[in-house]
């Protein structure tokens, strides 16, 4: 056993660090995304552990960069398909209408077409039709997609998607846009050119959440799609899509928190207030203690977690991600909130860029679930058989 | 970084384990309940000591020169997590082998290395640590214990407080003023002290949960011969601060052990008492594991650090005050899930019995306050606040 990053590692993270204080990283979006690639972030060789340490370096600059939609959501299944990672991806897995979480779509994915989910194991057609007529469902047995509710988005004979998927991030920034449809065998993943759709971001004008990290409704109508991953592996590349997602969430938060908390630590050491350093009284400093707790177990649980999505499968892998996304979400906000409370009045303006940060912790503590949706799902993990 | 057993560690762990199996007896309390004091039964825990010590699982890091094994804390951390697992109690000499033993290998005289050392390992002698004092609690330089020099011998007078397993101890390791014209750090010695010596009172504490595992240790002109010192005269505080930081070594993984037993008996409480499927139950359930797991691989990350740079990393600063919060909230958990006003069963009494022990986490060994000042001077940088 050796929790210890290695030298290389070590090297990854500290480049991150320097370019990415480097003002040119959210200057213009096409350089830095040529900057990134330069830099090997989209390389194939790049483990789950060297991603999260990144992840976490991205977060702490708050980087506008589609890097994580791109190597998380739908780089797994690129790669699947032996396609390059390269240009600005995303993933659009929610559909009106379909399954709001990936969670869900994963589960969906493990159901071939059609609802029934006593033909889970049958993978062919005709086992599938053969386990629907035993439960005297017949209405679906080999009809594709259109009439079951599937992920909420179907396959037309043709190849083309017509559907409207929500809450897609980083779909303005993307040129590769992968997609959970349903297939006739059930769902699959597909590849679609972002300029033949229509990407409208959600809150826009100021409105969203955190408008570095929007995310947008996007409208298919008939557009073409290539096969990227068939419906008997779709499954297997969601369950890790999730997973990398949910690991590299958990690192970028932690970066998230621990830049909050290296403001507010820098802060109280200097402002003074009745003669002395507001660090100096404890009732500003013990908040910062406990927050510093908090990150570090949650950095903790989060390198585990990465590594645990290249070397575990199954409710193992699962155990770890949902455990360090439950840390790392709950300690990037209360990081930035202490944060925020620690500058005083000041901390509560536009011009400190604090709400930025607290801004993109709320976005990561609510992506594809709350953090009670988190621990409601590693309850499951930990008391049912 | 790779978080599996290494093939060493892999067959350390499997051979514990098999001994484990045979060696742990198996104790429950009224109702299939666990036993509600660790030590209840003190002549079980002899006897586990000394097959500990035969099996040759007594020392683990401790140089082999003198009687150890000589592995590193990371053998020491699966040793910690199989007794867990296998919910051993522990060597009656918790604070002998964990701290005095570690200090006089350190700072000790060949002859109380030759004497203490292997009496240690059997569990012959039993320590406690007589550092704390009415007046000198979190602020130890405070001591007012005296150790007055009278030709070869040292006489002592004073109290000391807080020292836990005094119960059973024999000899403590006590921290005295020996040169009363110096102030705070200076002018303190660290002392072997037999117990049984004449002036020597020891009177239990009955603490909130009806037991008495800590007592208030007396010293009324209490002979000690001078080569009873360890390291040198006048030079305790350093002897004492190199006690503590044994404490931090391993600690983390004493405290998370415990912690782990608690969790599965946490969750055998919930399944039993039917309360597993209300939503909020599992959602407080979840959050005590993420709490568990944290402290776990921080100790773990800690324990990399260490071995690369021979100090644990700055993060396991925060292990025993986040240990402490876990296991309160884990405890009052546990007896809101009992409820009712029925007639106590063994699990009731078990849990209502940790959870008024619990408050004494947020205190003993460094309360919660003192814990978060050192992690905002040392570790964040902050003025000193007091």
């Amino acid at each position: 056993m050796d929790f210890a990053l290695t030298g290389e590692q070590e090297a990854l993270r500290d480049t991150a660090a320097k370019y990415l204080a480097d003002d040119r990283s959210t200057a213009d979006g096409r350089v830095a995304w040529t900057e990134i690639a330069d830099l090997g972030w989209l390389d194939a060789e790049l483990g789950t552990v060297e991603l999260a340490l990144l992840a976490e370096q991205l977060g702490w600059a708050r980087s506008p960069s589609p890097w994580w939609t791109t190597v998380s959501l739908a780089g797994p299944a690129l790669r699947a398909a032996g396609r390059p990672v390269a240009r600005p991806a995303t993933l659009a897995w929610a559909w009106e209408n379909g399954p709001g979480t990936l969670a869900e779509v994963v589960a969906a994915a493990r159901r071939p077409t059609g609802t029934d989910p006593t033909a889970t194991a049958a993978r062919s057609p005709g086992a599938a039709a053969a386990a629907r007529s035993l439960t005297g469902d017949v209405a679906h047995a080999g009809t594709p997609s259109t009439d079951n509710p599937g992920v909420g988005c179907a396959v037309a004979v043709d190849g083309t998607l017509t559907g409207r998927a929500i809450r897609v991030p980083h779909a303005v920034d993307a040129v590769d846009l992968v997609v959970a449809v349903t297939g006739a065998y059930g769902v699959e993943l597909r590849l679609v050119d972002t300029a033949v759709v229509r990407a409208t971001p959600a809150g826009a004008g100021g409105q969203a959440l955190d408008p570095s990290r929007a995310v947008s409704t996007v409208e298919l109508t008939g557009v073409p799609s290539t096969l990227l991953v068939a419906a008997d592996a779709a499954a297997d590349v969601l369950a890790l899509t999730r997973r990398r997602a949910l690991a590299l969430l958990a690192a970028e938060a932690v970066g998230v928190g621990a830049r909050a908390l290296a403001w507010a630590g820098a802060y109280a050491a200097t402002r003074t207030q009745f003669g002395a350093p507001i660090g100096a009284n404890q009732a500003v400093a013990h908040p910062l203690a406990e927050c510093y707790g908090q990150v570090e177990t949650a950095r903790s649980l989060a390198y585990r977690a990465a590594w645990t999505v290249d070397e575990e499968t199954g409710r193992v892998a699962d155990r770890a991600v949902l455990t360090a996304n439950v840390a790392a979400r709950e300690a990037a906000l209360n990081a930035c909130e202490v944060a925020i409370q620690t500058y005083g009045g000041s901390g509560f303006t536009w011009e400190q860029p604090l709400h930025h940060w607290y801004r993109r912790a709320w976005w990561l503590a609510t992506f594809d679930g709350t953090v009670a949706d988190a621990r409601a799902e590693l309850a499951g993990l930990l008391l049912d058989d | 970084m790779d978080l599996r057993d290494s093939a060493e560690e892999a067959e350390f762990r499997a051979g514990l384990r098999a001994w484990l199996a045979g060696a742990v007896p198996v104790t429950t309390g009224p109702d299939g309940a666990p036993p509600q004091d660790r030590w209840g039964d003190i002549e079980a825990v002899r006897s586990y000591t000394r097959a500990l010590h035969d099996a040759g699982y007594a020392g683990l890091t401790w140089p082999a020169e003198h009687g150890g094994r000589g592995l590193s804390p990371a053998y020491q951390a699966i040793y910690l997590e199989e007794t867990a697992r296998a919910e051993a109690t522990e060597h009656i000499g918790v604070i002998g082998l964990g701290m005095v033993g570690p200090t006089i290998i350190a700072c000790g005289s060949p002859e109380q290395r030759a004497w203490y050392l292997p009496r240690i390992l059997t569990g012959e002698i039993i320590f406690c640590q007589g550092f704390s004092e009415p007046e000198a609690g979190s602020d130890l330089s405070a001591v007012r214990t005296v150790a007055r020099r009278d030709g070869d011998e040292l006489v002592v007078t004073g109290r000391k407080v807080w020292s836990s397993y005094a119960h059973l101890a024999d000899h403590c390791l006590l921290l005295a003023r020996t040169d009363p014209e110096q102030r705070r750090h200076r002018g303190l010695s660290c002392l072997l002290v037999d117990l049984r010596s004449a002036g020597v009172t020891v009177r239990p504490i009955r603490q909130m949960t009806g037991e008495a595992e800590f007592a208030e240790i007396e010293f009324d002109e209490v002979r000690v011969p001078l080569d009873a010192v360890v390291g040198a005269l006048d030079d305790g505080w350093r002897v004492a601060m190199t006690t503590l930081a044994h404490e931090r070594g391993t600690f983390g993984f004493t405290l998370t052990a415990r912690l782990d037993v608690a969790f599965r008996r946490l969750v055998a409480t919930a399944k039993a008492r039917g309360r597993d499927t209300d939503p909020l139950v599992r959602d407080q359930i979840a959050a005590r594991y993420v709490e568990l797991e944290g402290l776990r691989w921080t100790n773990r990350r800690g324990l990399a650090a260490l071995a690369r740079t021979g100090v644990p990393g700055p993060e396991t600063s925060v292990i025993k005050l986040r240990w402490s919060q876990a296991h309160q909230r884990l405890t009052t958990l546990a007896v809101h899930l009992l409820g009712g006003d029925a007639e106590p069963d063994g699990w009731d009494r078990y849990w209502r019995h940790q959870m008024l022990r619990s408050r004494a986490n947020t205190i003993e060994g460094g309360t919660s306050e003192v814990l978060r000042n050192l992690v905002a001077e040392r570790v964040l940088g902050l003025p000193r606040s007091y």
